[in-house]
């Protein structure tokens, strides 16, 4: 049994996917064409410049996937929850700052978890904010992006912190074989976010409130306090972006990431996750990751002109959304009614 | 004489489903034609491709003897096929004039013309008998107000063919009355119409044919007089119906009263509610729009605040501060607007019924990360007990029909473990098969001790169903019937202020 059969041969009597299992795999297959999208452009590219193919230039690919992946994790338990946080790129400069602040005085471990707990206390304010302010998650984290970025200016005096720790880089930037830690972290935490969002209470919640909040709330879900705690989740998940990004930059300032919240609810979308809130992909959402990482390294590799990058980079995230969409509204038997 | 508008051999088909298995039906001019079929029988299904909403597979429509396709709702509407939609499709921000104009707006030079519109929405709103500003907006109206503008906005254009899906599910009896005469004018005036109702009396009462869908095809059609409610319901099971009938069950009143509610105020009625229910005791909660019941639900569920007064459940004091409070005290309710307000779409049947699971079923960390096998058989367990039917607990509750959704939604309340239940229209459109099985699945909870609070408008429901009954006006009780009071003409009198006979007056 196949997704396709399903889809096109509608006399069959209806696919019952019996077990779990199977229903996940089905719901794996029905993403799958923009891993080959992902892979087709990787090999294209790789024969038109074989230096593509490099492991530094792979590495680099790993990296920014890494990088906004771990983000994104966090944007798609709150996109499936049916909220939004653009103060991304605040939250990230001011947990990498404050990473690169302490370490001189105390060690890595303590460095690397003050940040997610500054980053989860910055999320904890967004929740407040959406949640008991009653301030639509779009203004209120558009708001708090400036808060954070300026107070990062301010901390800073608007200077670089330099990383010094040569053990810090090392723990952010190593690898194992050609795969580097942020990027073996990423796969981590996605089988976590996975696990968080179709395993435990606390993601039915969020799929509750994402897809009806009203009728979650009559069914004596605690969706205000999940909503905080969403929102402090995905401030982690952001801070610890921030931490791998100072890593590699060997610093950090106040804009180090500044619009890097298109670039990971970008990658959320494109991987199947609709903005309506309801259904999560969390493996879509690496590959979306992924995608728009080899997409600007072969645009760069080819020599196109960064004015034709944006034009590239635009259409492939309309294509890749409208497929998508496409796709899903074929697979999808009616609504009731 | 050639039909006003056919459809031949029609199919229609979904990912895994055949909706329409070759269905030909014709509209005559100055007939209405009652379509009547169980949810799921496909009568959605027609009316979407005729309103151009959908394209069939196989087969074509004719209109006046001339072929005819469809493509998008514009082409259906230029057409001349005017229809009411169950659902409505009403742009809540907007004015009534807007909304019954929307995409035909009175203009020149693309602008507006405001007064015009206003007068011909006036005109309008008054022949349908609704004293209602046109620049009110819509999302400031009731919802029997709403299906009045739906209705109005139909008849707004010009049209040969008319087709009303339940147009009466959120109307009164009054409203029901006036719309019944506007629809037989209509025909009069030529116009062919399709009635699509689950109300089998109204199918009698208005229209002059009927034909019934039953799992894709047509399996019955004729004039209706030929027919009987009994032989009518026949042709939409495909069997005899099975009955229900009440059990008089002189025990349950006799019981110690579970619910007890004592001078709950609530905001709006000047009146404060005061009630007992008995362990495994229904009692029906009756009234027209505005007395207060569906009001009364929500306070004592938690979901709108009681200004004062006292609720106990088995003689303890409970504070019911919000729903999360209400159901820890062992109270659940299901509200009237299934859609909005129950099911949660893109979760399935499983999760949808374990939501609310009481959590003192559930071990320690098991409450964190709910065990999929353990619940899967909860579920496969409530499948049979509720006769739920669904393929496989992963199915998506957006796709079940009415009557399924609600089984579903009955079993997440008794995966609450609660003591009380508040019930809130339980059979609003569930057809007529599923609506006995549903009162018996309230009948068997009430014999396992549950307290049953039905609030309902649908009167032979109540007089079906509750042991007591109760009736509203304005926020104030005007009868309380029991036994063989509760009659269909008691509850229906007391709504509207008569003293009913033979009952106490509360």
């Amino acid at each position: 049994m196949t997704t396709t059969s399903a889809i096109t041969e509608p006399e069959a009597t209806r696919t019952a996917p019996t077990s779990s299992v199977t229903s996940t795999i089905l719901s794996f297959l029905s993403h799958q064409y923009l891993v080959v999208v992902v892979a087709v452009a990787f090999i294209v590219v790789g024969l038109i410049k074989p230096s593509f193919f490099g492991a530094g230039n792979v590495q680099n690919i790993l990296f920014e996937t890494a990088f906004v992946g771990i983000a994104a994790c966090g944007m798609v338990l709150l996109i499936t929850a049916g909220l939004l946080d653009l103060s991304v790129a605040g939250v990230i400069a001011v947990s990498a700052i404050a990473v690169g602040m302490v370490l001189p005085y105390t060690n890595i471990g303590l460095a690397i978890l003050l940040a997610v707990v500054i980053g989860a206390i910055l999320g904890l304010l967004n929740g407040l904010l959406v949640t008991y302010v009653k301030i639509a998650p779009f203004i209120a984290t558009l708001g708090t992006l400036y808060l954070f970025l300026g107070a990062s200016f301010i901390w800073t005096g608007g200077n670089v912190v330099t990383v010094t720790s040569s053990n810090f880089r090392a723990l952010t930037t190593d690898s194992i074989g050609f795969l580097p830690y942020p990027f073996l972290t990423l796969i981590v935490l996605a089988l976590l976010t996975y696990s968080l969002l179709y395993r435990t209470s606390f993601g039915r919640t969020l799929r509750a409130m994402g897809s009806n909040q009203r009728a979650a709330e009559l069914a004596g879900m605690r969706v205000n306090q999940s909503k905080v705690v969403v929102f402090m989740v995905a401030g982690a998940c952001f801070a610890l972006a921030g931490v791998f990004m100072a890593g590699r930059l060997s610093s950090a300032e106040a804009n180090m990431a500044t619009g890097i919240e298109m670039g990971v609810i970008a990658a959320v979308v494109v991987g199947g996750t609709s903005l309506r809130g309801g259904r999560g992909t969390v493996f879509g959402t690496v590959i979306g990751a992924m995608l728009f990482a080899v997409l600007s390294k072969s645009l760069n590799m080819l020599g196109v002109s960064s004015y034709w990058q944006y034009i590239v980079t635009g259409a492939v995230l309309v294509i890749a959304v409208a497929v998508g969409a496409r796709r899903r509204s074929a697979a999808e038997v009616r609504g009731a009614g | 004489m050639t039909a006003m508008l056919a459809v031949e051999n029609i199919v229609q088909q979904y990912p895994g489903v055949r909706a329409l298995k070759g269905v030909s039906l014709s509209l005559d001019t100055g007939r209405v034609l009652a379509l009547v079929g169980e949810n799921g029988a496909g009568k959605s299904t027609l009316i979407r491709i005729l309103a151009g909403i959908e394209q069939p597979v196989e087969g074509s429509l004719r209109l006046r003897g001339e072929s005819l396709r469809l493509t998008n709702s514009a082409e259906s509407q230029a057409a001349g096929i005017s229809v009411v939609s169950q659902e409505f499709r009403l742009v809540p921000e907007l004015s009534i004039a807007d909304n019954i104009m929307l995409g035909h707006e009175l203009t020149s030079g693309g602008v507006v013309r405001a007064r015009n519109t206003r007068n011909r929405v006036q005109e309008l709103l008054s022949t349908l008998g609704l004293d209602l500003n046109p620049d009110r907006l819509v999302s400031s109206l009731t919802t029997g107000d709403q299906q009045m503008v739906e209705i109005a906005r139909a008849l707004s254009r010009d049209f040969d063919v008319l087709i009303m899906d339940e147009p009466t599910a959120a109307l009164n009896r009054a409203e029901i009355g006036r719309l019944h005469g506007i629809v037989r004018r209509l025909a009069a005036q030529g116009k062919a119409i399709m009635y699509v109702s689950h109300h089998l009396d109204e199918v009698f009462d208005l229209c002059d044919e009927v034909a019934v869908l039953r799992d894709g095809i047509l399996v019955h059609r004729s004039e209706t007089s030929e027919l009987d409610e009994q032989a009518l319901v026949e042709h939409m099971l495909g069997r005899k119906p099975q009955t229900f009938e009440r059990a008089v069950d002189a025990a349950a009143a006799g019981n110690d009263p579970r619910l007890v509610v004592d001078g709950l105020r609530v905001g709006g009625f000047d009146e404060p509610f005061s009630l007992s229910v008995g362990a495994g005791e229904i009692v029906g909660l009756a009234g027209l729009v505005g007395s207060g019941r569906g009001e009364l639900t929500r306070a004592l569920f938690g979901d709108r605040a009681a200004l004062a007064g006292r609720i106990s459940i088995d003689g303890v004091p409970v504070q019911v501060r919000s729903v999360a409070a209400a159901i820890s005290a062992g109270i659940y309710m299901l509200s009237e607007d299934r859609k909005s307000e129950g099911i949660l779409p893109h979760l399935d049947v499983t999760e949808n019924t374990m939501v609310s699971r009481d959590p003192k079923s559930v071990s320690g960390w098991r409450r964190l990360v709910p065990s999929r096998r353990s619940e899967r058989a909860v579920f496969e367990r409530l499948r049979g007990e509720l006769s739920i039917r669904v393929p496989h607990g992963g199915q998506l509750i957006g796709n079940l029909s009415g009557g399924n959704q609600q089984k579903v939604l009955l079993g997440r309340a008794l995966q609450s473990g609660c003591r009380v239940l508040l019930l809130n229209e339980p059979t609003r459109g569930v057809d007529v098969g599923a609506k006995l099985e549903i009162y018996q699945l309230i009948r068997r909870l009430a014999a396992q001790g549950v307290a049953v609070i039905v609030s309902s408008s649908d009167a032979p429901e109540l007089a079906a169903i509750s042991d007591r009954c109760l009736v509203y006006l304005a926020g104030r009780q005007t009868a309380e019937l029991a036994g063989p009071d509760i009659t269909e003409d008691n509850i229906v009198g007391a709504s509207v202020g008569q003293v009913a006979v033979g009952g106490t007056h509360g």
